[in-house]
């Protein structure tokens, strides 16, 4: 953790901390450095950790220690990027015999996605031109071609997706992973959720804390600013220098020390001394780890220009630095969502994004992170393969868009401890339904927790009297995606 | 996916009653024969090694008669005698499409589904004999003997001392056996600061103080600190103290929650609270305030605005995108964990795990608030009212509205409710509920209500979870102290001020709060009270004290939400907060407030680095700290003394004086030093081949977030010339340079990281020079239509000592417009300690500095000193 890396707190020489002074704990003198884990893991007279953020060992080993969620909201079309279906393309136009499955509005006939699918990488995984790009890696890349969720509409999906429950108020997975785990970097939040010009539908409830403490809320972050202050609330101070901070902090101490000589040993009072020794650090950190501009060009170029660039920029940054879980959203409201000029939309949206994600996993994998992240790509829900037909207020009407899909829709994971090459389950023929191996979103919360190390079912909070999950019940680890 | 489950059964009981007779006909052994044979056995193989002896998966065990013939899964018995249509366990066996499928490795072969059949259409015998009626009576028994459904009972205290209070007789009767003794009382002061917080929420003022410290020298401090207490009981800060509690409980927020885009506002939110602390004010009995809160509509005063906005209580949840079951499911919840410690809304789908709560109760209550509707509207947007035709309630199978079970009455759970109790009959049930909740019967209102104020007051309850007294939840250490406070607090006509001052005068609340490193070992968790605990100020209670320290806190009692985010600083209590409960301002997720999405029991309390950056950076603690510097600036010589009194409510010792001192002339060094730096945008002449930049004149004119040097652009002696956030133009010439200057405020090595871009195609671009103040070129680069970087690393610098970013026009000053970033990096043994980036730094105007003895004042109240109470 980085806590036990000895950084200076500031210069030597003007150290705010008096070694030995009227008892001073020798500790403080080395700042961080000599600020060890059994501190942090000093606990509450309720026995719970004052720094809830401590990291913690989960249930069994694992190599995974950070999430990466590439969250593609609105709901891509699996039909036009992941799940290739020659029946599909052969029979556009035509009326389903059976009859399209019920989904938000009506559609129509079969409509063929407007994108090649070529075999991509040893495994010869069939991914579309739309992710020509992330499709080099198709080696890396575990493909579920057969999620499936409970209803068409975008509110209860994404709140099944992240909080494992359709409506109910319950912690995001985020917030799961971070409870469980703490975190690896305390200069840092341990859960971030970023995404560019305002927020998803549902909006901070996609990474609620429920009934877990609300620190292990997602810290939001508007990606389309720049400003560090409008990132991290409270982390810059216009009107006192470092310097003179450093005095404040001194004096701080000082007064603290007093205070608590007269009464020893209570590991509340030395925890909130931490905490602003914590504070200040994060300062200096937080500022490093939003800058992309720090960043070498080439690395800059591999990612390439934008605001996903930026944002999947920043994520590995974070990563990188020891945060748990970052949330990445394409983008406010719900740009996936297209019922509409499905090419003309999805075509933009995927050229966004493209090659940054593509950029994420080289990046990961070559600074040997991609063992130890786990990285998930998906929207709440895929699209229907049939067309979705005009519905007047609801659409535009144009008849060359898809509607929305939960009967069968594709995720892809990568990185730490999954199965790449490999393409799980299957729709039907046309890309309706998912009719083989289905995966049901708590299928996938089981997995990904089992790849976290998490036995799901003993993962749980007493709340209410009652020992609740991220997961419900009739829930499958799904083992043939774990490496 | 369960919607048609109902179907499915109906379907399958319509098929056996066909079938019935043939199946049945085709068994030629005894049924119990049937059982040793084939279904023991296909137990045994298939269904116990989840459902056994080992595990019991979904609350389901399969090797004992009593648990099969009694078992649920789902709410439908697992078997129905005779009835296989009617019987889980057949049901789960069919592998049908929208179920459950057992047993999980694979669907049963059709001679042993046969079998099944056919052993529970002859009644499911069992040859272990058992009745199945005894053994639910008895489940029921073991609940009932769960100490917190027992009734209150007073404990024997014919051998208390006639001089030992009562509380502090019960804690020293569970200390004797451990050897242990209550500590002595804290001192007079702390006292003071304790019952102040404890009753008001805010500090004591300091003629109280001195009041305290001179009656403890003149003997009388018990006297003083009971009138002290009354007139502190006495204030209406009580009431918004206790109020904030009660939104705790309530779950209070002024908005609706994510519901599409309509309007999230509630109307009037507010009024509820201002409801809340008035009842506090007045004392309201604790039980005519549950019943206000639940059925005003249904008391005298059913006109009066003010009285109906008690139902606020019901009214201002989330609303789950307006469905109604959840809706309801949020109010049962609040009702029943809030008010009771039980947790019923966990039977929604099934009955309780562990709680004598079965799903019919749940649709019992269910049936009550479905019955309840919100007309909106005059005389109050907050009320409810009863239906015309109330509800009458059925039980949905596994939770689902579309799976209609059997209709139950709306009536009080029944395992909390006298054997023969009747059904509602009036109107909705609300009142009737109301009244059943704080019957004298019912044990657990008072108990759940005396356990939540001693928390307050300890800092834990006497029950470790406040909202939950279900049968996990162990016997309290001091179950006889609980109850009889909660006798007391019955018998005081649920008077929650006599309350208080019972326990605020207790030796025990009044003891010191030092560690007892004796009683320890055998007591780590200070359950029994050898001590006081140590608490920290909450998120309303620091803020307040922050404002009352700077004299700023605004007394008015009630009235609206105000924003507490908004800047310039709203000065009211923090009670009167806004709640947006979709988007809750990241300070008070910081600050462990309740959240407001379910009946919060307690709140958490975290120590995390975000509460200090609040401490060390927010503009409202920095403002308030400047006032704390003005209203002292008065007193002189005795000005730290001043902004001890104001923050700390003391005087420093010596030692604190000293480091004061230091403190202030240190801060006024470093604020001479540095004077200048960090960034100054400006401009000035650079001429071919100089070193340094002559006439450096600052930029200080504000237009559509450039700075200028003038009111037009372009100016009429300086030309082009301007800075922004992220770019900027040079002048016309040479003479006219943009300049942005960094000054060193420390003696300190830096690195440079400079981005320059000329983005027009047109022009010969612009040229950027990067100079150190001794005359050091330390780079200097060209960009015309494109990027460029300039950097340099190592750069050592003396404090006062800058280096210019100087961009010029070249030759030629058209299409001269630049972006340009650039981030001055100082580091220790290569390691960043701050930096310092032109486009993040970019102000249209230089903030002032805060002052020495701002700062000072802010230190005093970063302190645990400050935040906590001894």
């Amino acid at each position: 953790m980085s806590a036990a890396i000895p950084i200076p707190f500031v210069r030597p020489d003007q150290s705010p901390i008096v070694v030995g002074r009227r008892g001073m704990l020798a500790r403080c003198g080395m700042g961080f450095g000599g600020l060890a884990l059994a501190d942090l893991l000093q606990q509450t007279q309720a026995g719970e950790p004052l720094n809830p953020m401590t990291p913690r060992q989960p249930h069994f080993p694992s190599r995974v220690k950070h999430v990466i969620h590439l969250f593609m909201n609105g709901g891509p079309s699996h039909v036009d990027t992941f799940d290739y279906k020659p029946e599909l393309q052969r029979r556009g136009g035509e009326k389903i015999a059976s009859g399209n499955l019920a989904t938000e509005r009506p559609t129509g006939a079969l409509y063929p996605s407007p994108w090649r699918f070529r075999p991509c990488g040893e495994s010869g995984l069939m991914i579309s031109d739309l992710f020509r790009k992330t499709s080099a890696h198709a080696d890396k890349l575990c493909v579920i071609r057969s999620m499936h969720a409970d209803v068409p509409n975008h509110e209860p999906s994404l709140m099944l997706m992240n909080c494992g429950d359709a409506r109910l108020v319950r912690p995001s997975m985020g917030s799961w992973l971070t409870w469980g785990l703490g975190t690896d970097n305390q200069n840092l939040p341990g859960f971030v959720a970023m995404c560019p010009g305002g927020y998803p539908i549902q909006e901070s409830q996609n990474w609620q804390a429920g009934f877990l403490p609300g620190i292990f809320q997602g810290t939001y972050v508007d990606t389309n600013h720049t400003e560090l202050e409008k990132l991290i609330e409270n982390v810059r101070n216009d009107r006192i220098s470092n310097t003179e901070q450093t005095q404040q902090l001194r004096l701080l101490r000082l007064l603290n020390q007093q205070h608590l000589e007269q009464r020893p040993g209570d590991a509340q009072l030395e925890s909130r001394i931490q905490s602003f020794e914590l504070a200040f650090r994060m300062q200096t950190d937080a500022a490093d780890a939003f800058d992309v501009s720090r960043e070498p060009k080439h690395i800059r170029e591999m990612y390439g220009e934008g605001v996903q660039a930026r944002q999947i920029l920043i994520a590995r940054r974070l990563v990188e630095r020891g945060v748990r879980f970052v949330q990445v959203w394409h983008g406010q409201g719900q740009p996936w969502d297209n019922h509409d000029d499905i090419e003309v939309n999805h075509a933009r949206l995927a050229r966004q994004c493209d090659q940054a994600i593509a950029a994420l996993l080289t990046d990961l994998d070559q600074r040997g992170l991609l063992d130890e992240t786990l990285v998930i790509w998906g929207g709440e829900f895929g699209r229907t393969p049939t067309v979705e037909l005009p519905t007047k207020g609801a659409n535009a009407g144009k008849i060359n868009g898809r509607d929305h899909n939960h009967w069968g829709f594709t995720m892809w994971l990568a990185g730490g401890g999954v199965r790449g090459g490999y393409a799980h389950g299957a729709t039907d023929e046309f890309g309706f339904k998912a009719v083989e191996k289905p995966v049901h979103v708590h299928d996938l919360h089981a997995t990904l927790l089992k790849l976290i190390g998490f036995d799901h079912e003993k993962f749980t909070f007493r709340y209410a009297g009652r020992d609740f999950r991220l997961t419900d019940v009739h829930v499958k680890v799904v083992e043939e995606l774990i490496a | 996916m369960h919607s048609s489950v109902s179907t499915s059964g109906l379907a399958l009981v319509a098929w056996l009653l066909v079938t019935a007779g043939h199946a049945a006909a085709q068994t030629a052994e005894s049924p119990v024969d049937l059982f040793e044979r084939t279904i023991r056995p296909l137990l045994l193989d298939r269904c116990i090694e989840c459902h056994g002896p080992t595990k019991q998966e979904h609350q389901v065990r399969l090797d004992r008669r009593s648990d099969v013939l009694s078992g649920s899964a789902s709410d439908i018995p697992l078997i129905v005698p005779g009835q296989p249509g009617k019987s889980r366990l057949w049901q789960v066996l069919q592998h049908a499409e929208d179920d459950i499928r057992m047993p999980s490795s694979g669907k049963l072969d059709q001679p042993a589904l046969d079998a099944v059949q056919s052993w529970i259409l002859q009644g499911a015998p069992w040859p272990e004999t058992a009745d199945l009626e005894a053994d639910a009576t008895a489940r029921l028994q073991r609940w009932r003997q769960h100490w917190a459904f027992q009734p209150v009972r007073v404990p024997d205290l014919s051998t208390q001392p006639p001089n030992i209070p009562t509380i502090d007789w019960l804690i020293d009767r569970q200390l004797q056996p451990h050897g242990l003794q209550r500590s002595p009382a804290a001192p007079a002061a702390v006292i003071t600061r304790r019952l102040a917080y404890a009753i008001t929420g805010l500090p004591p003022e300091l003629t109280d103080l001195a009041a305290a410290r001179n009656a403890e020298q003149t003997g009388t401090l018990s006297a003083w600190l009971s009138d002290y207490t009354e007139r502190l009981l006495a204030q209406p800060q009580y009431g918004e103290r206790w109020g904030r509690y009660w939104l705790d409980v309530a779950r209070y927020a002024d908005t609706k929650g994510y519901v599409f885009t309509e309007n999230r506002e509630y109307a009037d939110a507010w009024r509820y609270r201002e409801w809340v602390i008035r009842s506090l004010n007045n004392d309201q009995p604790f039980d005519q305030f549950i019943h206000q809160q639940l059925a005003a509509d249904r008391l005298p005063g059913a006109d009066d605005p003010a009285q109906l906005a008690a139902m606020g209580f019901l009214t201002l949840g989330r609303r789950f995108l307006n469905n109604t079951h959840d809706i309801i499911d949020d109010r049962i919840d609040l009702v029943t964990r809030g008010l009771m410690g039980v947790t019923v809304s966990c039977a929604r789908c099934h009955d309780h795990k562990y709680d004598p709560i079965s799903q019919a109760d749940y649709y019992s209550l269910y049936g009550v608030f479905a019955s309840s509707e919100e007309p909106g509207g005059e005389p109050s947007p907050l009320r409810l009212v009863d239906r015309p035709q109330p509800v009458e309630p059925v039980i949905f199978v596994r939770g689902s509205p579309g799976n209609r079970g059997p209709a139950v009455p709306r009536r009080f759970p029944v395992a909390l409710s006298a054997p023969d109790a009747p059904a509602w009959q009036t109107g909705s049930g609300r009142l009737e509920l109301a009244q059943a909740i704080t019957s004298p019967a019912n044990p657990l209102t008072a108990r759940v209500a005396v356990n939540r104020i001693w928390m307050h007051l300890f800092g834990q309850g006497l029950v470790q979870t406040p909202g939950d007294f279900g049968v996990r939840t162990e016997k309290p250490q001091h179950a006889e102290l609980l109850d009889w406070l909660s006798a007391e607090f019955m018998a005081s006509g649920w008077s929650r001020k006599t309350l208080l001052r019972t326990i605020l005068r207790s030796e025990t609340w009044r003891q010191s709060s030092d560690r007892r490193p004796d009683a320890e070992p055998a007591d780590p968790e200070n359950r029994l009270l050898a001590r006081m605990n140590r608490q920290r100020l909450d998120f309303e209670a620091q803020r307040d004290s922050v404002l009352a320290a700077s004299g700023q806190l605004d007394r008015t009692v009630g009235g609206p939400s105000a924003d507490l985010a908004s800047d310039p600083a709203v000065t009211r209590r923090a009670v009167y907060a806004r709640i947006d409960r979709q988007n809750l301002p990241g300070l008070f997720r910081t600050f462990d407030l309740a959240s407001p999405d379910a009946h919060a029991p307690r709140r958490y309390q975290t120590t995390i680095p975000q509460q200090a950056l609040f401490y060390l950076n927010n503009t409202f603690v920095l403002n308030q700290s400047s006032e704390i510097a003005r209203i002292t600036a008065a007193a002189g010589d005795d000005r730290i003394a001043a902004v001890f009194a104001q923050v700390l409510r003391r005087t420093p010792t010596a030692a604190e004086l000293a480091d004061c001192r230091s403190f202030l002339q240190t801060i006024a060094e470093l604020q001479q030093q540095a004077g200048q730096g960090g960034w100054q945008l400006g401009w000035g002449s650079l001429p071919e081949n100089a070193l340094s930049v002559s006439s450096f004149q600052p930029l200080t004119v504000v237009r559509e977030g450039r700075l200028q040097g003038g009111d037009q652009l372009p100016d009429p002696q300086l030309g082009w010339v301007f800075l922004s956030r992220n770019g900027g133009h040079p002048g016309n010439d040479l003479q006219h340079c943009a300049i942005r200057r960094w000054t060193a405020d420390n003696d300190c090595r830096v690195l440079l990281h400079g981005v320059v871009t000329h983005d027009s195609d047109q022009g010969d671009g612009v040229r950027m020079k990067v100079l150190a103040s001794d005359g050091r070129l330390l780079a200097e680069t060209i960009a015309a239509n494109g990027t460029q970087t300039v950097a340099a690393a190592g750069i050592q610098l003396q404090a006062g000592q800058f280096v210019d970013f100087v961009v010029d026009c070249r030759t030629n000053s058209s299409h001269d417009s630049f972006r340009s970033k650039i981030v001055v990096t100082q580091a220790v043994d290569g390691q960043p300690v701050r930096i310092w980036n032109s486009e993040q730094d970019f102000r249209e105007a230089p903030t002032p500095r805060q002052d020495p003895w701002a700062q000072l004042a802010q230190t005093l109240l970063l302190t645990n000193e400050f935040s906590f109470i001894d």
